[in-house]
């Protein structure tokens, strides 16, 4: 009797921080059952199969995914750069390399657009020697979800490498492993949850950006116009449509999410 | 000689300045406290490090040289490691560990898989070949490392305190595994410790390390005879000797005579260890206390500031440490006959 009492004593929260957590869930329950109580669902079929919508959903997923791709290919030397070389202004690099994480992403379409618009320093020359105009066009989307996307692949996987034991390396090296054969080899799997958690979160982000696209690459359906540029589009017109939208947003990510939760994202020990 | 090196380096406040020759077939080991820089010039040997000044050379082969701007790295090297914590890829199962260096070398998988069975099976680890690091034991991940370093057929076989992370159980049984495949191995082998029981067992050649330099090189019984300083005397300037536990407490040392010890549940081949200060010299045979006596002549005598190191010749071979004083009243020189005494509680035995 006296070690249970002892156990839920030490167990159980003090009841003003228990009626707070479950302040918390509410805060995050409540818009979801806001969106399903107000979801016109005889009509749900009818609005996901209209042409408007589904281009929407495929451009938000093929951009999301190319973006994703981008924040990988570029992110991955970049963050073994920061954690594994020391070079003077690394801080800076870093702090530089991640502020479109805290920057309010119109600001960062902006930003883009003064570099990369067809007046903008990079720009001009892409457009006047490679005929090349990013600017509200598709690939405009992905580079401005990349902007805001990378820097979570960046920081996941950088951490991962720092803990990472340099050890393993220096084995393999010694087993006559050339940098790139260690790196392929022993690095990269041992940073394997990272690097699936860093890909799932700059998934995340690209999928839901809205501020920089909207700047970068305009609405244009089918070019540019992805879910949540629809959605919020859809508000004026049709509030019914947003929220099947909204619904269809939250079951992607929470799908995602959900699905690899367990495995890669806090669920256990092997997260990072 | 097949490695030549002289290693300049400064890390910290470690300043090395070491000069290393090891013959092919030669086991060396590199003794010292911890922070003497003995791991970093294990590190300077593997390519994991580049002097600041000096040279290595392996083999002919110049692998290190600032003054000519000459780094092989050591991928490029051909000297396998066996890492203090062994560093085995958690990834992977054993065998991929063992095979690892050699499809780095370009050797397909189905017969590096194949090599790496055999030198498994060479080290006594066969059937773990699926098994993953995590689920060894630490004697076996020492196996295991020790087979992934052999695989590539290193020329130089480098290993940083290879029995430091075992139980002293085990520790008995891989010291005669290790000593044996190092006994096999034909290029050269540096051996990184701070156990002097392990340098004993395990080397040829003995080269004491402190603060950065080395203060002393040689076989372990010159050394522990005439260790050049207080500090090695410490260190290395125990008696080890070589014999096999009985059971019931008796040790017979090789050689015939017998020694009183307290363990007594242990048997098979072991090492005595016994303190230089607890062997006490008498004139006429002593009674009483001290359970191991036996008679002895003075072959050496070293006077040290206010110690005399006697060197013993005798059914037990080793040396004495006295005080000036005694030394006096026995009137200690070479040849003198004498008796010499170690209580059963002095004398630690470890099983070899």
């Amino acid at each position: 009797m006296t070690s249970r009492t002892s156990r839920r004593v030490e167990r159980s929260l003090p009841w003003p921080a228990f009626g707070l957590a479950l302040v918390a869930i509410a805060f995050f329950a409540l818009p979801l059952i806001g969106l399903l109580a107000r979801a016109p669902w005889s009509d749900v079929t009818t609005i996901l199969r209209t042409p408007a919508v589904r281009q929407a959903l495929k451009l938000s997923i093929v951009c999301s995914l190319c973006a994703t791709a981008l924040s990988a290919i570029l992110g991955l030397p970049l963050a073994w750069l920061l954690a594994r070389r020391r070079f003077f202004g690394r801080s800076v690099v870093r702090a530089l390399c991640t502020l479109s994480m805290v920057l309010p992403p119109v600001v960062g379409g902006v930003a883009l657009l003064f570099a990369l618009g067809r007046r903008g320093v990079v720009g001009q020359w892409l457009d006047r020697w490679f005929d090349i105009r990013l600017p509200f066009t598709s690939a405009g989307v992905v580079i401005a979800q990349t902007f805001v996307a990378m820097p979570f692949f960046v920081v996941t996987v950088e951490a991962a490498l720092r803990q990472a034991d340099p050890g393993h390396d220096e084995a393999a090296r010694t087993l006559g492993a050339r940098r790139w054969y260690s790196f392929r080899r022993v690095t990269l799997p041992a940073i394997r949850p990272a690097l699936v958690a860093g890909a799932v979160l700059s998934w995340a982000r690209a999928f839901g950006e809205f501020g920089a696209t909207i700047t970068f690459a305009g609405s244009f359906p089918g070019k540019t116009q992805t879910l949540p540029l629809s959605v919020y589009l859809a508000l004026d017109t049709d509030p019914r449509e947003a929220i099947v939208l909204a619904l269809l947003m939250v079951a992607v990510s929470f799908a995602v999410l959900v699905a690899l939760r367990d495995r890669w994202l806090g669920g256990g020990e092997r997260a990072t | 000689m097949t490695l030549r090196a002289h290693m300049k380096l400064t890390r910290g406040t470690l300043h090395l300045d070491v000069w290393l020759n090891v013959m092919p077939g030669e086991v060396v080991a590199l003794l010292g406290p911890n922070g003497a820089g003995k791991t970093t010039i294990l590190r300077c040997l593997a390519g994991l490090l580049p002097l600041d000044r000096g040279s290595i050379e392996l083999r002919g082969h110049v692998v290190d040289d600032p003054a000519a701007s000459v780094f092989i790295p050591s991928e490029h090297r051909s000297c396998g490691v066996v890492f203090q914590q062994y560093l085995l890829f958690p990834h992977m199962s054993v065998l991929e560990n063992v095979a690892f260096g050699l499809r780095a070398h370009g050797v397909d998988k189905a017969s590096a898989h194949q090599l790496a069975r055999r030198w498994l099976a060479k080290v006594g680890s066969e059937g773990q070949e699926r098994s993953r690091p995590h689920e060894l034991s630490g004697g076996q991940a020492q196996r295991v490392a020790l087979a992934r370093a052999l695989a590539p057929q290193p020329k130089l076989l480098l290993l940083d305190e290879p029995l430091a992370a075992l139980d002293a159980r085990t520790k008995i049984g891989v010291r005669r595994e290790l000593q044996r495949h190092l006994a096999e191995f034909a290029g050269c082998a540096v051996l990184v410790t701070h156990d002097p029981v392990d340098a004993y067992t395990l080397a040829d050649r003995v080269v004491i390390v402190e603060n950065g330099h080395v203060v002393q090189d040689g076989s372990f019984v010159e050394i522990a005879a005439h260790p050049r300083s207080a500090y090695v005397a410490e260190l290395v300037g125990v008696n080890l000797v070589t014999g096999v536990m009985m059971g019931g407490g008796v040790f017979a040392v090789d050689g015939g005579a017998t020694l009183v010890v307290t363990e007594a549940d242990v048997d098979g081949p072991a090492i005595a260890v016994i303190r230089p200060q607890a062997v006490s010299l008498h004139v006429i045979r002593p009674e009483g206390s001290p359970r191991n006596t036996w008679p002895a002549s003075v072959i050496d005598v070293d006077h040290r500031a206010d110690v005399v190191r006697v060197r013993l010749e005798g059914p037990v071979p080793l040396t004495a440490e006295i005080t000036a004083a005694a030394a006096d009243a026995l009137r200690i020189k070479v040849g003198l006959e004498v008796w010499a005494a170690v209580k059963a509680t002095e004398i630690a035995v470890t099983l070899n």
